[in-house]
């Protein structure tokens, strides 16, 4: 055996997927295969069980009617001296009528993958005809040998339905499960005797499901592949959008999944819009028009964003990250060609993306003026919410918005700046930003629908309340509150338009959990007490004496002001959050407005240098209530519990029950495509 | 405000005793080497004391910031090459770097693992990097208010990972423990 060769399973699995058809090539060429090597088929995508397993369920894989997708295999040969000269894919045992590209793993491929492995491709290619369909690859080696792997894929049919959706709304609250809803609730809505004051806007949408979050390879998903599974029908691995894996190192040439906006853009000509509280290039708004294997990869993903805006329609861009779009001269800048990519215009591998996609080539330049580029490209550009508030909407072709560097301060902050509410230090944090004029979510929402309106095929926007989720990680309580607060605003706004819009779809739903949050109780003291009880320290009385469970946390009681948001977030018997997905933390209950303790401590003091004691690591420590936590690492982290999705709107009803991610995809085209149908069991 | 520092304190000076010195963690590879305390309990070295202009991070650029990419105000730029005192928060980050760690004007955390390069630092935010004879170390995070000097370095910086930095504070040596049992040395060398 090749001594470069990778580990037996791969080799193992592709010939559990042996067909008879392969039997026979086996045969035809002289002998069995255990004692005799041949080629090896590594891996088959689309993903599916029946390659991997063998087992032809459950079906991991589907497309709509016409949906494109890459088709792609890893082939090794089977001794250095050989290689893979030809490889053909069938669908149904028919020979798939495209280009295949041969890529030579001698270099670019993952350090895991024989140097004498091929990747094959074919770029988007799409199928109509609804059904379970098997994808087979043929290679053939230079000294004859051939090896056929198989796997299968599904096309979801299309019913043939009542009123097309127009116009289709996520509102993706990154992070947001059932603990962040309530929690948005209880302070921002009140309750009276057990019953709600003032209701979400999310609690009013009629239909409301239950999904699964897992991604491609874990049950804890990250924000890409959350996202991703949306808007392309399919699980993607975690770090990855729009794409299936490969073997390759390149971040950008992986094998593509059309996504929603893509689909919807070349077939109905519908605009894309995308919102986020976060840097433009994150995981969850690029997770909407950008294929990269490398969330990271900032320089490349804002490039696509403009250079494929013909496929994916992309008409509104807001949030944050301006350093990606600055040319590198400029301060501030963050563009780098390691996080840019460039397809060969001599390499099939990936000029046949171009070439099959329709998509730009893309180049390293870091000194491009991205911002340049997109007003060039008819982008009215706002770098503040003034200049978005002045901005005519009914006039503004596309738009632009990057009001932060990277992501954009959280709604507390920006509510603090509004309020003219300095931190301890005698600042604003928006001013700590030198950004003192970002808009809210809700702000952006609606000129998002403004710009978006005026497209007359209709649109898919998506917003995402992007801290909620970053906040949870930092187990900052009141900051992912008051953003999940903003987010319910913007997810008004939607409502209100589809109230007045009727061919609108307006889905509320989240990624994933993040940090295991739960709602253990309220305070039993008032804030003052909780100070005093901070300072004597300890689970003895920051937990006993505060923590009020069942009866006795009642209904903690915020009042809000006339900007929407709490007063005050140290309120007496406040609301008290709890972290099952933690890592160590010391605990003091109160709004973490500055660095708690010791804040004026200072590092290296004047000389002469005086002794002073050891705390590098502990925070809170005149607390001294440590909970010690599960996970690893300084951060709280995503969990696998399922989240709450709501629906309002033309189509909503379809929106019920306990539903895969991937599956809301084809909720929204089916009604979107085919027309809007009554799920199984309501007609 | 002026203030005195010392320099000249590189030398492997020994300091068993001290214990309370924990401010910054051992690379494994350099336990001890890095040895180096306070400058008063280091008899028979002279110090030469040099001047350190305090700069406010609002000093750093014109604020608010423009439309497009930042202006380094003309005090940045009059100081780029000096001597300056910062006053700002140690971030807290998962990927910790030997030599180096950033320092902004409030405090914040960065989950490497959860955002990547989406972040909520400050634009002004400022790449410390340790004196060359602790380039090896890795720094514990610190809460609270940091007070450091060095030279001020203004100007573009690419690192191997695509990282940009514009601001940088090469840092005069700070003080080590001197135990080398500090255990929270979990960083990564990035």
């Amino acid at each position: 055996m090749n001594p470069t060769m990778t580990p037996t399973q791969p080799r193992y699995r592709a010939q559990r997927s042996i067909t008879p058809l392969l039997t026979v090539a086996f045969l035809a060429s002289g002998f069995i295969s255990s004692v005799w090597a041949a080629p090896t088929v590594t891996r088959l995508t689309p993903p599916s069980e029946l390659f991997t397993s063998g087992q032809a369920a459950p079906l991991i894989a589907r497309f709509l009617p016409g949906q494109r997708f890459d088709l792609q295999a890893t082939i090794a040969a089977d001794d250095a001296s050989k290689s893979i000269t030809a490889v053909q894919f069938m669908v149904d045992q028919k020979p798939v009528k495209l280009q295949v590209s041969l890529k030579d793993c001698s270099s670019g491929c993952l350090p895991k993958i024989a140097k004498n492995s091929t990747i094959a491709s074919a770029r988007a290619y799409s199928i109509m005809t609804p059904g379970v369909h098997t994808l087979s690859v043929k290679a053939e080696q230079s000294d004859g040998q051939s090896v056929l792997a198989q796997g299968n894929f599904e096309i979801i049919p299309l019913s043939v339905g009542g009123h097309k959706v127009k116009n289709i709304i996520i509102m993706l609250g990154d992070g947001m499960g059932a603990a962040q809803r309530t929690a948005a609730r209880i302070v921002g809505g009140g309750y009276a005797q057990g019953k709600v004051i003032t209701p979400l806007a999310m609690d009013t949408f009629p239909v409301t499901g239950m999904v699964k979050t897992s991604s491609l390879n874990s049950i804890v998903t990250d924000s890409a592949p959350g996202m991703s599974s949306y808007v392309s029908g399919n699980k993607n691995n975690n770090n990855e959008e729009g794409v299936f894996p490969d073997d390759t190192l390149d971040a950008f040439d992986n094998p593509r999944i059309e996504y929603l906006s893509e689909y919807l853009h070349r077939t109905q000509g519908k605009a894309l819009g995308v919102v986020t509280t976060a840097d433009v290039f994150d995981a969850t708004p690029a997770a909407n028009a950008v294929h990269t294997s490398n969330r990271g990869a900032g320089t490349g993903i804002v490039d696509q964003f403009l250079d494929d805006r013909d496929l994916s329609g992309l008409t509104v861009l807001m949030g944050g990250g301006r350093k990606w779009f600055l040319p590198s001269s400029t301060p501030g800048s963050a563009r780098s060609d390691k996080s840019d990519y460039a397809f060969s215009s001599t390499d099939a591998h990936t000029a046949l993306i171009a070439k099959a996609w329709g998509a730009k080539s893309g180049k390293l330049d870091t000194g491009r003026d991205l911002i340049a580029d997109f007003q060039s490209a008819g982008f009215t550009y706002a770098p503040t919410r003034s200049a978005l508030q002045s901005m005519d909407a009914a006039h503004t072709e596309r738009l632009l918005g990057l009001f932060a560097f990277s992501n954009m301060n959280v709604a507390l902050d920006k509510i603090d700046g509004r309020r003219g509410q300095a931190s301890s230090l005698g600042t604003r944090v928006v001013d700590d930003f030198g950004l003192p004029d970002q808009p809210m979510l809700d702000e952006m929402t609606d000129k998002a629908l403004a710009v978006l309106s005026t497209k007359k095929n209709g649109f898919v926007l998506m917003v995402e309340g992007a801290s909620i989720d970053k906040q949870a990680h930092n187990m900052d309580t009141e900051r992912w509150i008051l953003d999940t607060m903003e987010f319910d605003k913007a997810i008004a706004r939607a409502q209100d338009y589809a109230k007045k819009h009727k061919d609108t779809l307006v889905i509320v739903t989240a990624d994933h959990e993040c940090a295991g949050t739960a709602l253990i109780g309220a305070s039993m003291v008032s804030d003052a007490q909780l100070i005093e009880l901070g300072k004597a320290g300890g689970a003895a009385n920051l937990r006993d004496k505060v923590v009020g469970i069942y009866a006795e946390a009642g209904f903690p009681k915020y009042t809000l002001a006339s900007d929407g948001y709490p007063q005050a977030t140290n309120i007496d018997r406040r609301l008290l959050v709890g972290y099952g997905a933690n890592p160590d933390r010391n605990e003091d209950w109160r709004t973490n407005d500055r660095p708690i303790q010791d804040s004026q401590q200072p590092f290296i003091k004047q000389a002469p240098l005086n002794a002073y004691p050891a705390n590098a690591t502990d925070r809170d420590v005149d607390g001294k209530f440590l909970i010690t936590g599960q996970v690893p690492g300084s951060d709280a982290v995503h969990t696998a519990t399922d989240i709450p999705l709501s629906a309002f709107g033309l189509g909503a009803w379809s929106f019920t029950g306990v539903m895969d991610n991937t599956d809301v995809f084809f909720k929204i085209a089916q009604s979107a495509v085919g027309g809007v149908v009554l799920p199984t069991g309501f007609k | 405000m002026k203030t005195t520092i010392l320099q000249n304190v590189t030398a492997p000076l020994l300091a068993k005793t001290l214990s309370w010195c924990l401010l910054l963690c051992f690379n494994a590879d350099n336990a001890l080497a890095q040895d180096i305390k306070s400058t008063h309990e280091v008899p028979g070295i002279e110090f030469q004391p040099i001047q350190a202009t305090d700069l406010a991070f609002q000093d750093l650029f014109k604020s608010p910031i423009g439309p497009k990419g930042m202006e380094f105000s003309a005090k940045a730029l009059a100081l780029s090459g000096q001597r300056v005192a910062l006053r700002g928060y140690m971030v807290k980050t998962d990927l910790a770097q030997k030599g180096r760690f950033l320092l902004a004007p409030q405090s914040l955390e960065v989950n490497e693992d959860d955002d990547g390069p989406a972040n909520d630092l400050p634009v002004n935010t400022v790449l410390v990097k340790l004196d060359p004879s602790q380039e090896n170390l890795i720094m514990v995070h610190q809460d609270g208010l940091l007070r450091l000097e060095g030279k001020l370095e203004i100007g573009r910086q690419e690192n191997s990972r695509g990282e940009v930095s514009w601001i940088r504070l090469l840092s005069t040596p700070l003080l080590v423990n001197v135990s080398g049992t500090n255990t929270q040395a979990q960083g990564k060398d990035i």
